[in-house]
């Protein structure tokens, strides 16, 4: 068994260094649910050729709702000027889930919401920590993550969406 | 040192051979992963009970990648506990690769076999999942197919658990249908009105080697749930049942089990509001007869209360009893819009909750039997008699306010009821609690903030009150916190006790690093823009996290 181990590692350890590490890659396919009971594959999230943030939160986590929050107070002037499409995938399992809907909709949030509730979408995107954000560019590849929110992480959000828009290389971090 | 060069060689050959090899069949592809690295030093004090252990230093890790290409995918995760850190089961003690797989991922058909995570339904009946911070992971281990049709997922699974190490000795069959009838059926296509339903059959094989009874090999567990959403209402029913399956956690009474959801909904934007009841009768199901606590659970009956982000909120959360509990839950959201008298210049949010646990109605089957006698049926019960005896309570009220650009503030007060014998398993006085916390963001330049936090938790009972006060400033990626943590004691039963930490840490991108020194209770920790569950600590610890 030890030897299948090593194996194992030695095909990954092979594969991993084979490919360039600021390759772009499409959004993994899981299947996810939206607030009204679609199930709806995440490979078909799509934005006109435009800019896509997908953000992973829950309704435990106050960083998480303070990113959501106040991109929402800007959010209306980010879509005019980018296009830029904001997809909220809560984490929540079956014990919170239930106050995604109504929080999504006591807050007035305008963005696409999806529950992820056994973090099979959260584990195919490598995410270990919520807030952890990603930007998807107009070809659907994935070119930037970023883990926490503090104040100002928006800011530095929206530019780079704005460098997407204009057709922009972004660095991968 | 011939054999290590062999093996050497070896390797090199074998890591050539698959490089051309991933070059030339696999033909690009991407790899993704993400590991994190928690260690901590441990310093010995006596006042909180913390011990120093042999090792000094533990450490918990996990290196996880994946390999995608077209339709087929492969990953694997690495772990390792040198040794698990304190408060994290001793049985994790090790490393190796705890999780491997392979997956073909096409359009209608989808083929796992190796380690994989499953729910269906709510989890009722099955939910396998991992919690890398509370070390919990039940991964199951088998094959696993799914069949997607237009509005309809089949799923079918034969597999064993993971248990730490080794996996457990039952062996779990499962099948789960989930139709959209809007989909399906053709005339319901743009009705407002959505359907959906779903069904799910699980039965777990365990040999039966026990001396004094005779116990079911196969046991059945099934369930079936149906939501509707309409405009701005929604709901959701759903139900199982399972047959009788004396085991370790139930005193080994042979009575069927039963359990049920239901979930109304309504909300609009600027309000939203649900309300649940749910109940759980003997319903705790697990792949060995024999396992208790956090081993090898099956189905998965949450707690229906909320998750709090505060500590103090957060010190005396509900365990929930899949046995036997009976619960309601309300949950409102509102916001006062901006302009308004109460709304302030950008609006205020307002959150309400509710819950409630009881135990269940049980009777004596007949004169000669007490409730819950191993061997015998048990008890008599009645589904909608709410039992006598209060699990837990939880009231709380949240209001958020963005007074200007600089300064936003959230208060929050909360009642607990929290019974010692059911949530902790000793004879203690039940612990009524009111908490009170003031949060305070005050954003004073671009990219610069400072946080304040102050917690209060009044009780008479358990360790008496608590205060928690916590600073915390943050620039771009680097944060930095101090929190002073007290306790009071109860005089003449135990001393004033300080947890006093300081936190920084540095964020780039999806790389995080961040470094604590102080004692430190367990519990969720929100600083530095994340949240995570924290383990007990008393010394140095380090985090290291990082997606790529």
């Amino acid at each position: 068994m030890k030897v299948l181990h090593w194996i194992t590692m030695m095909i990954f350890l092979t594969l991993f260094g084979s490919f360039t590490a600021d390759q772009k890659s499409p959004i993994p396919s899981v299947d996810v649910k939206s607030l009204d009971g679609k199930i709806i594959n995440t490979s078909s999230f799509q934005n006109d050729g435009n800019p896509i943030i997908i953000s992973f939160w829950a309704t435990w986590c106050k960083p998480c709702i303070q990113e959501l929050t106040t991109i929402s107070e800007v959010y209306p002037e980010w879509q005019e000027e980018t296009g830029v499409k904001l997809i909220a995938i809560s984490v929540d399992n079956s014990r919170t889930s239930n106050a995604v809907l109504p929080l999504v909709n006591g807050k007035a949030w305008d963005y696409e919401v999806y529950l992820d509730e056994n973090s099979d979408f959260k584990r195919a995107m490598g995410v270990n920590v919520v807030p952890h954000t990603f930007l998807v560019n107009g070809k659907g590849e994935i070119v930037w993550q970023h883990t926490s929110f503090t104040e100002g992480s928006e800011l530095e959000l929206i530019a780079l969406v704005r460098k997407l828009k204009n057709g922009e290389e972004i660095p991968s971090h | 040192m011939k054999y290590i060069l062999r093996f050497s060689l070896l390797l090199f050959f074998l890591q050539s051979f698959f490089f051309n090899l991933s070059a030339q069949l696999l033909g690009g592809g991407e790899v993704h992963g993400s590991f994190q690295t928690d260690g901590q030093l441990y310093q010995k004090d006596s006042v909180i009970g913390a011990e120093s252990i042999a090792e000094k230093v533990a450490f918990n890790s996990f290196f996880e990648m994946r390999y995608i290409n077209k339709n087929f995918e492969a990953g694997m995760r690495y772990e390792l506990f040198m040794p698990p850190m304190q408060g994290y089961d001793v049985r994790w003690k090790g490393a190796g690769f705890a999780n491997k797989y392979v997956r073909y991922n096409g359009e209608k058909l989808e083929v796992t076999a190796g380690n994989f995570y499953e729910q269906f339904g709510s989890g009722m009946i099955l939910r396998s999942y991992q919690e890398w911070n509370l070390g919990f992971d039940n991964a199951l281990n088998g094959v696993r197919v799914k069949y997607k049709l237009k509005g309809l997922t089949i799923t079918g699974l034969v597999a064993k658990q993971r248990f730490y190490w080794d996996l457990g000795p039952g062996t779990i069959r499962g099948v789960d249908a989930q139709v959209s009838l809007n989909e399906v059926i053709d005339k319901l296509k743009d009705k407002k009105t959505r359907i959906g339903l779903g069904g799910s059959f699980v039965s777990r094989y365990q040999t039966d080697q026990d001396p004094l009874y005779v116990l079911p090999e196969n046991v059945g567990a099934f369930a079936g749930r149906f939501e509707i959403y309409r405009a701005a209402f929604n709901m959701k029913f759903e139900a199982s049942g399972k047959i009788n399956d004396p085991n370790a956690s139930n005193n080994m009474i042979y009575k069927n089990g039963n359990a049920a959801l239901l979930e109304l909904g309504y909300s609009k934007k600027g309000f939203g509001m649900t309300l649940q009841a749910a109940r759980a009768d003997n319903m705790d199901f697990r792949s060995n007869r024999a396992s208790s606590g956090f081993d090898l659970p099956i189905s998965y009956i949450p707690a229906m209360t909320a998750q709090h982000a505060y500590s103090l909120a957060a010190m005396y959360p509900y365990a929930s009893q899949a046995n036997g509990q009976m619960g309601l839950q309300a949950n409102i959201f509102y916001k006062i819009k901006k302009g308004k008298t109460l709304g302030g210049k950008y609006g205020t949010n307002i959150n309400i909750n509710y819950a409630l646990s009881q135990s269940i109605y049980k009777q004596a089957i007949n004169d000669s039997t007490y409730i819950g006698q191993n061997g015998t049926l048990g008890y008599e019960t009645d589904l909608f008699k709410i039992g006598e005896d209060r699990y837990y309570s939880d009231f709380n009220i949240k209001v958020q306010r963005k007074l200007s650009k600089k300064w936003d503030v959230s208060l929050m007060f909360m009642n607990v009821f929290y019974n010692m014998l059911i949530n902790e398993g000793h004879q203690e006085a039940d612990v009524h609690a009111n908490i009170g916390i003031a949060d305070i963001w005050w954003k004073y330049k671009p990219f610069n903030s400072l946080h304040f936090e102050i917690q209060e938790l009044v009780t008479q009972q358990d360790q008496g009150n608590w205060s928690s006060v916590m600073i915390e400033y943050n620039r771009k990626g680097l944060f930095a916190a101090v929190i002073a943590l007290y306790n009071q004691g109860i005089s003449g039963q135990s001393d004033p006790v300080l947890y006093p930490s300081v936190t920084t840490g540095y964020t780039q991108g999806a790389n995080r690093f961040s470094l604590s020194y102080g004692k430190q209770r367990e519990g969720i920790l929100c600083v530095g823009g994340v949240c995570r569950a924290v383990p007990a600590a008393n010394g140095f610890s380090i985090t290291i996290n990082s997606s790529f």
